[in-house]
């Protein structure tokens, strides 16, 4: 963290297939015990960002860990707090009211309702949805894997579509980019005068 | 039969399937769902362990999921997420037979399940688990508890003096091993011609169909009619295997059914078994028996390095003594080793993942493939990693997990007291008792077969 801007992943259309590696990875990386196989795992996959298809392609869209969060600032209960610079959620304080995922510009909070999750427990079991997924509402949304050292879904991406984003390195980096060009039209101008 | 699906509700088209496939059997457009070419397929389940595009709640919500679950004929205890491509599982025929008191249940796991299962109940990658996995099988009602490790050991005194034959008796070679079904599948698929290198051996799983509906159901004293032999392999293409129209030696399907190291999984699950807190068991004998040899067929060069522990004393009548034979282990693609047995130079050459095959056959067409023997096995890493082995979360996860489970392998060899087929003492007595000499008669009639354009079939 660079102390000034968030970090947040972001994906390259471009590079995505769409394969949903990261939706996998992002919930696994988020399960109390670490779960390494399909057959350890006894609810239903819910990810922290989400895969989005257009007629252009697919992308997974997840959360900017926006400056000025509109999420944050929505939050009737105070569970949307900032981490170390990264937005998260208490899913102990959130009432459901969907403030949060109205607010957000890109979509990337997810609420399942106590009608869904209802069905899912009966689908996998009384044990098979976990109690602080609360029967009656859940919320998600990408929290930068805390504690990991890199995203899930920047790890396990087999096409390097997802990214890490740490703008004030990536726009300096463009400044010496662009100075590197401007010095090489002027040294050719050089060349050519003399 | 389809032994391998794609389903069309769900696949989202990534295509990151085709790039595992060996044999270019995917097809489709990118971002539309890929259906298989049954005819290119060889079943080997490397895209089911790939496939990551699950049933969601978001987009298709948990309905889709329960009708997929029962659509599959998976069990209703199932909680594991559900993906695009799967295995056709046979699970509810194994729980039929075993409900059913006019069936004499007998089960055999292969090497690389013992490998595998713990994962699926939350132990560390690559946990050995032999006992536990025998003692599950006692708490789920099978009548006898055997082992394809056992017929591992089988099919090197049968392979082992195969070679020995070919090489002395100018035979066909290089000899190809047989245990892969999908190998063998692809070879008789692309190159029916060059199917008079493989070996006339079954694999371990089908050598061992007809020895337990004939020799094994003498044992017990059962008519042969009511055993039901059920497999539990880390393959998906086993259950084409035991479907051929010609394993049926003992005049009944040698090989009911077959499971996956996944379905056995579901089956302990659905039968509220603690798997972890079973005890250890061992494993009904004489059919239970096995040496280190039969344990590392497991993973790649591992039936190669067997053949050569026993295929050494068929040579030169001595008994090799530094069976730890490093030249044929790795995971390079293909490799090659030389092997002296007394005047003898043997040259083994090992192929793992079938991507890796092509060249070979190259060579092999032009005639410049100085080799006697050759292992091939289809999956990336041998039978570990087979496809029907616990397919894992993250693939960051895989090159730990094929690791663990070969070096578990390898450990469990070295700790049993007999590291060589031909000093397992219940093979010695199969033979005394029922079989004859290996590559004799009742064993060529039992344990032996022919291939698409090689010949009819026995």
């Amino acid at each position: 963290m660079n102390g000034e801007l968030s970090y947040f992943v972001l994906a390259d259309m471009e590079k995505c297939t769409g394969c949903r590696a990261c939706e996998v990875a992002c919930f696994a990386a988020h399960q109390k015990e670490a779960l390494k196989t399909v057959g350890t795992v006894t609810s239903p996959i819910v990810p922290n960002l989400y895969l989005t298809k257009t007629d252009r392609g697919t992308m997974p869209v997840q959360c900017h860990h926006c400056e000025n969060a509109p999420c944050l600032q929505s939050c009737a209960t105070g569970a949307i707090f900032r981490q170390n610079g990264t937005v998260v959620v208490n899913r102990r304080k959130c009432i459901g009211c969907k403030n949060c995922a109205m607010a957000c510009p890109f979509g990337a909070i997810a609420m399942l309702g106590a009608s869904e999750l209802g069905k899912a427990a009966e689908v996998f079991g009384c044990a098979g949805v976990p109690k602080e997924q609360g029967q009656v509402k859940y919320v998600g949304k990408c929290d930068l894997c805390i504690g990991r050292d890199k995203p899930a879904c920047v790890e396990t991406c087999p096409n390097e579509a997802l990214r890490l984003v740490d703008l004030a390195s990536e726009v300096q980096d463009k400044r010496i980019r662009a100075t590197n060009a401007i010095e090489t039209v002027a040294d050719t101008a050089k060349q050519g005068r003399a | 039969m389809a032994v391998i699906q794609i389903d069309q509700d769900i696949c989202t088209g990534c295509q990151e399937c085709t790039k595992v496939c060996p044999v270019y059997a995917i097809e489709g457009n990118l971002h539309e769902p890929q259906t298989i070419v049954p005819e290119r397929c060889v079943m080997c389940g490397q895209c089911v362990q790939k496939c990551k595009s699950y049933i969601s709640l978001f987009d298709h919500g948990i309905d889709l999921y329960a009708k997929k679950r029962q659509e599959r004929n998976l069990p209703d205890t199932l909680t594991e997420p559900l993906f695009a491509a799967y295995n056709v599982s046979h699970l509810d025929e194994v729980i039929a037979a075993l409900q059913d008191p006019s069936k004499f249940t007998m089960v055999q796991a292969a090497p690389a399940v013992r490998v595998g299962i713990a994962e699926e109940f939350g132990l560390s990658l690559g946990t050995l688990a032999a006992g536990k996995m025998a003692a599950a099988f006692r708490r789920l009602g099978f009548n006898k508890v055997y082992d394809i490790n056992f017929s591992a050991d089988l099919t090197i005194m049968e392979e082992g003096t195969e070679l020995v034959s070919r090489v002395t008796k100018k035979g066909v070679l290089p000899m190809f091993t047989s245990c892969c079904p999908a190998w063998v599948k692809f070879i008789e698929n692309s190159y029916p011609e060059l199917t008079k290198h493989l070996s006339t051996c079954k694999s371990p799983q089908q050598m061992f169909g007809p020895v337990l509906k004939t020799y094994g159901a003498k044992i017990n004293g059962i008519n042969p009619a009511k055993v039901f032999t059920v497999s539990v392999m880390p393959c998906t293409c086993k259950q084409f295997e035991c479907s051929r129209e010609e394993m049926k030696a003992s005049g009944h399907k040698d090989i009911d059914v077959v499971i996956t190291t996944r379905e056995l999984a579901y089956l302990i699950k659905k039968q509220g078994i603690d798997f972890l807190q079973l005890p250890e068991e061992e494993f009904d004998q004489p059919l239970g028996e096995y040496t280190g040899a039969g344990a590392i067929f497991g993973v790649t060069g591992g039936v190669m390095e067997a053949a050569i522990r026993t295929g050494y004393k068929l040579v030169t009548g001595k008994e090799l003594t530094d069976v730890d034979i490093h030249s044929v282990r790795g995971t390079d693609g293909f490799r090659t080793a030389e092997i002296k047995a007394g005047e003898l130079t043997l040259k083994v050459g090992v192929v793992t993942n079938l991507k890796n095959i092509e060249p070979v056959i190259e060579k092999l067409q032009a005639g410049t493939l100085d080799l006697h023997f050759v292992e091939v096995m289809t999956c990336p890493e041998g039978c570990v990693s087979g496809g029907g082995q616990p397919k894992l979360l993250m693939d960051a996860d895989r090159a730990e997990a094929y690791n663990q489970r070969r070096q578990v392998i390898f450990d469990h060899d070295k700790a049993l007291p007999k590291r060589k087929s031909h000093e397992n003492p219940a093979i010695i007595k199969a033979y005394a008792d029922f079989l004859g000499e290996p590559n004799g008669e009742k064993a060529h009639h039992l344990l032996h077969t022919s291939y698409k354009g090689s010949g009819g079939h026995h």
